[in-house]
């Protein structure tokens, strides 16, 4: 045993890798519990993974056998139901958890140089993140889904120039078809995955080469305690918060698993109260109240620019606020707060 | 250090028994199952269309709730033993034992 490790070490340098956990630190302050968030996300996209291998098993991405498919998954596959819900409950334990691992980044100001590429890394993950719940949602083919994605592949149309060659790329076509079904899935269990496992290697890499960021306050005030060694004694607590996460889960997935709507039939109306997924809801309501024209531009045309300038903002933040810790800094740390107030007002609009 | 090996493996015991009564509980939860008790043998949509999943009769109602106890029991004693070897390791790491910064307690050397 000792000669096959001791072999496998010579060629993958297992040893190095070990010896740089044994040395790698976590700062302890009173922020310290917004580090379990980052790990949450590779616990949830771990479980993403697995369990959409499992669903591609039985899955056919096919205008004719897609619904069909996921009823049989739901109703006749042993455990199918489960492993369905556990995947559709984990993408959003996923998004929250990226979208709150952003939000302790922002107010600890943890994106403060060096660690710029490290937070325009994050928000390239929260869009392939959103991506995967986006093109996810047509998956089932019912008719919730492909109204909301004839809504969603829609509004790029209202971008400029490319707008329209954009709204085509995504559909395959004029319209939400077959064809959008066989795109999606591709982008959903292929180029997607690819993607992020790009950028959180590279997200990955940057952390352990800057090591983790201290609050403003807490390196202000000298308030850090003694670092915490992440072997064993992280490594322990994260533990236990996967076992928590984990079991929740498995309880929200096993008790709340969703169904399946009917077929969609392309010929249909949109049904009533149609609505997507709840991390795009402040974005679908903010649209409805756009008026049709705004200054003689498209009401619609408008929403989209300013959404677009919005993710901008957030992926320049480190730019925008070089000095957190001055004013401009608290303005920054105030507009986020209001930002994230509006997103979560405009989501509970929505649900009303 | 025998202490700890006998917890591990008295909560590995633990952990597998439970899981077991858990699995054996869940195994009554297949869909195939379900459908078979309520002598359907395609799935049936709900009112407007919806299909739904499991649970859908009073055996995995009843299955249900044995499983989730079993999964959260299961938890609780792992997050027991997890607490346990925090406190160790933690204990370790304040009285400087193996020094800083050179390494702390990490994993084995190859």
């Amino acid at each position: 045993m000792n000669r096959l490790a001791l072999w496998l070490d010579d060629r993958l340098g297992i040893s190095a890798v070990l010896e740089f956990m044994t040395k790698k630190d976590v700062p302890q302050h009173r922020h310290t519990i917004w580090y379990y968030t980052g790990s949450s996300i590779l616990l949830f996209f771990g479980i993403q993974v697995v369990t959409g291998v499992m669903l591609a098993l039985y899955y056919k991405p096919t205008l004719q056998a897609a619904n069909a498919s996921v009823a049989r998954i739901i109703t006749e596959v042993p455990l199918g139901w489960a492993v369905r819900s556990v995947h559709s409950w984990s993408a959003s334990f996923m998004i929250a958890a990226v979208i709150l691992h952003l939000l302790g980044n922002v107010f600890t100001k943890a994106y403060r140089s060096p660690r710029e590429a490290t937070w325009m890394t994050g928000v390239l993950l929260l869009a392939v993140t959103l991506g995967f719940g986006f093109t996810g949602y047509l998956l089932p083919w019912d008719s919730l889904s492909l109204a909301a994605t004839k809504v969603g592949t829609d509004l790029p149309k209202a971008v400029p120039v490319v707008g329209v060659w954009v709204t085509k790329l995504l559909r395959g076509g004029e319209d939400v078809t077959g064809d959008t079904i066989s795109r999606f899935f591709i982008v959903h269990v292929c180029v997607l995955p690819l993607a992020i496992l790009a950028v959180l290697g590279v997200h990955l890499f940057l952390i352990q080469r800057h090591g983790m960021s201290l609050p403003v306050k807490a390196e202000k005030q000298g308030e850090r305690a003694a670092p915490l060694p992440f072997w064993p004694n992280f490594a322990l607590r994260e533990a236990g918060v996967w076992l928590v996460l984990l079991g929740v889960l498995v309880t929200v997935a096993v008790l709340f698993a969703p169904g399946l709507g009917p077929a969609a039939n392309l010929m249909a109306p949109a049904p009533a109260g149609i609505k997507p997924e709840w991390y795009f809801l402040f974005m679908f309501q903010s649209l409805k109240l756009f008026p049709a024209r705004i200054l003689g531009a498209s009401g619609e045309e408008v929403a989209v620019l300013v959404m677009m300038a919005g993710l901008l903002l957030v992926f320049l933040l480190p730019v925008i606020d070089n000095r957190p810790a001055e004013r401009k800094g608290r303005i920054v740390s105030w507009f986020v707060a209001a930002a994230f107030a509006y997103t979560v007002a405009m989501t509970v609009w929505s649900l009303m | 250090m025998k202490a700890q090996l006998r917890l591990f493996i008295a909560s590995a015991a633990l952990a597998a028994a439970v899981l077991g009564s858990a699995a054996a509980g869940t195994a009554n939860l297949r869909p195939q199952n379900v459908l078979a008790g309520a002598s359907q043998a395609a799935p049936q949509p709900a009112a407007g269309g919806e299909v739904r999943p499991a649970p859908l009769t009073p055996r995995e109602k009843v299955g249900l709730p044995v499983f989730l106890a079993g999964l959260w029991l299961t938890i609780a004693f792992l997050l027991y033993f997890l607490r346990l070897r925090v406190r160790e390791a933690d204990r370790v790491f304040r009285t400087g034992f193996y020094g800083k910064p050179e390494g702390h307690g990490g994993p084995p050397k190859l």
